[in-house]
């Protein structure tokens, strides 16, 4: 077999046991971008040179009889958005395109510290904005189940990538449900993690208050051994929780006895029939495991969450993507004749259509005399949102809901930016209320298109909800993709 | 909520800083109307007894010391500029515009 087709725990028991080395396993897998990127761009950097050598220094340890820790050998993708200090953060953007930070990301740190080998970056949307991946600077990334199809977004390149063969693993950020759709869209699980959980010390900026790192993986026990190795207290990010790391494990029957919360009337007529099929097949599989199905309301969440959010999220965008000016790093454009003009014409010539449409959006919500009627209003709609969740978590210990109300679509069907917004309805609401949720594979439609299912849970549930989705997915969990059209 | 004209769409993109170029200003000020216009759905709620900045479910914000630290990527920092000259960052002219 194939080494790129081994997942993370295989590969690190497989090190231990002396089977293979790193570097025939890390050759495999750059043989495979290399095979696939042609058809798929899925990424933006990869560092070919420094994996070979990193791996060959594995291999020496090895040798001497050290165990490197969790990760050992294991190769991982990191989204564009993920500062490293040896590889370029573009962010996909124009304005970025140059830029090496001058630092590793936390979450990065703790990867090599656990024996992980960087293999590159991954396209995503520019700036994170977007749910097709259509609008990274650098061209589309696509859905290696379908290559007419997007990959979905933000982190469709991460996402893309592990569903190929890629890696094992790799990382994405979530600020809508940019990791959750995408893992949906290309067959994986993908996981958001409770606000707060996971380090963004080293994630480029979009909504602070939503955003959150989390991990793609093929197999829930890589999903585990990944969050083990990235989840825990970080000094350098002031909403990190100092709190003990969850403990990731899966047992044997984690849904007897749960009450799982289902919302069947108000996702009615939302849904594809193939996902409507999938919600209900889950539904049936909840009982199977022991589960007691309970009806539950989110009517606000559903309602007025995309709403809230894209009056939020631009607000916190405008203000951080502030910061690009064409002074003190990234691009500079134009021969200025001022200050004020270097500002504009950078900003007007680096950011690219979507992220500009934020930018606008933002500005014009926080501006003197709008902002009550929209920011702080938002604001109140966003606690709303929270209250109701928390309510329905004291009926259930879990909400399943699908990730996305239609699989994988076409590149350039959803062409409208307020239709594209439109299909974050399922992943939005778990932004705005900080809480963990991971999305897991069903199966796959008539045509061969991952259907994907998310199970959200109260605050610090993370480790109790990977539990479950894992006893969910098991049965379609593992699969690579080949490219080609279906 | 108020429609937007384009020449208060090109007031918004100076005040973001951003340069709107006039080929893009069409499908901007109809992107911006769709999206007000989608806003006002929040007009439906009664949220008069809603205070959104009491924070039951969090911790007060935390701070580190202010204690002086060496900071050794001085240089790594400086050169990320595309403009550095010396130790020193060169801008154009501020001020003075309309």
């Amino acid at each position: 077999m194939e080494l790129y087709r081994l997942s993370a725990a295989e590969i690190v028991t497989g090190l231990k046991e002396r089977k293979f080395k790193c570097t025939d396993v890390v050759a495999s897998c750059l043989a495979r971008i290399k095979s696939q990127e042609p058809q798929l761009h899925a990424m933006l950097y990869v560092a070919a040179d420094t994996a070979m050598k990193d791996a060959a220094d594995i291999d020496a340890a090895i040798g001497e009889g050290r165990d490197l820790g969790r990760l050992m050998g294991v190769p991982v993708i990191l989204k564009d958005n993920i500062c490293t200090s040896s590889m370029p953060t573009t962010c996909a953007s124009k304005i970025l395109a140059n830029w090496v930070p001058p630092y590793d990301a936390t979450v990065v740190k703790m990867l090599k510290a656990e024996g992980a080998v960087i293999l590159g970056k991954a396209n995503c949307d520019e700036f994170a904005m977007g749910g097709s991946t259509e609008n990274s600077a650098f061209g589309p990334t696509m859905n290696p189940w379908d290559v007419s199809r997007v990959p979905g977004g933000s982190s469709g390149g991460s996402a893309a990538a592990v569903a190929a063969g890629y890696a094992p693993i790799s990382l994405g950020s979530d600020t809508g449900g940019s990791i959750r759709q995408p893992a949906s869209f290309c067959g994986l699980y993908g996981m958001k993690p409770t606000y707060g959980q996971v380090s963004r010390y080293g994630l480029v900026a979009f909504a602070s208050s939503l955003d959150q790192i989390g991990p793609f993986a093929r197999t829930a026990e890589d999903l585990k051994l990944i969050l083990s190795a990235i989840c825990a207290f970080d000094p350098h990010d002031s909403t990190s929780e100092d709190r003990p790391a969850p403990c990731f494990n899966l047992s044997d029957a984690p849904l007897r006895g749960k009450k799982i919360g289902v919302l069947t009337k108000l996702v009615d007529g939302k849904l594809t029939a193939d996902l409507q099929a999938a919600m209900n097949e889950q539904i049936e599989e909840c009982r199977r495991l022991g589960a007691e199905i309970v009806e539950v309301a989110l009517p606000k969440a559903l309602e007025y969450g995309l709403a809230c959010y894209y009056i939020l999220a631009p607000a916190e965008a405008s203000s951080n993507l502030a910061r690009y000016d064409g002074v003190r790093y990234g691009a500079a454009y134009g021969e200025a004749k001022s200050l004020l003009e270097l500002y504009v014409k950078t900003r007007g010539e680096g950011f690219g259509p979507e992220v500009k449409r934020r930018i606008l959006t933002g500005t014009y919500v926080l501006s003197s005399g709008f902002y009550d009627a929209y920011y702080l209003t938002a604001q109140k709609v966003r606690k709303v949102i929270k209250q109701e969740f928390a309510a329905a978590f004291e009926q259930v210990e879990a909400i399943l809901l699908p990730a996305s109300p239609t699989p994988a679509f076409k590149l350039g069907e959803m062409s409208v930016p307020l239709t594209m917004y439109m299909a974050d309805i399922f992943t939005i609401p778990v932004n705005l209320a900080g809480l963990p949720a991971i999305s897991f594979n069903t199966g796959f439609s008539s045509t061969g298109l991952p259907l994907g299912m998310q199970l959200i849970g109260p605050r610090w549930s993370d480790a109790a909800i990977l539990d479950m989705a894992a006893a969910l997915g098991k049965k379609s969990e593992g699969r690579i993709a080949e490219g080609g059209v279906r | 909520m108020p429609r937007l004209s384009k020449e208060e769409v090109m007031k918004i993109g100076k005040l973001a800083r951003l340069e709107i170029a006039p080929e893009e200003l069409d499908s901007l000020s109809e992107h911006f109307n769709g999206i007000l216009d989608y806003f006002s759905k929040l007009e439906e709620l009664d949220l008069s007894a809603v205070d959104p900045f009491t924070v039951e479910d969090t911790r007060p914000v935390r701070l580190r010391d202010d204690e002086v630290e060496e900071n050794e990527r001085r240089e790594a920092i400086l050169n990320q500029s595309p403009s550095r000259e010396g130790d020193f960052i060169r801008v154009p002219r501020i001020g003075g515009d309309k």
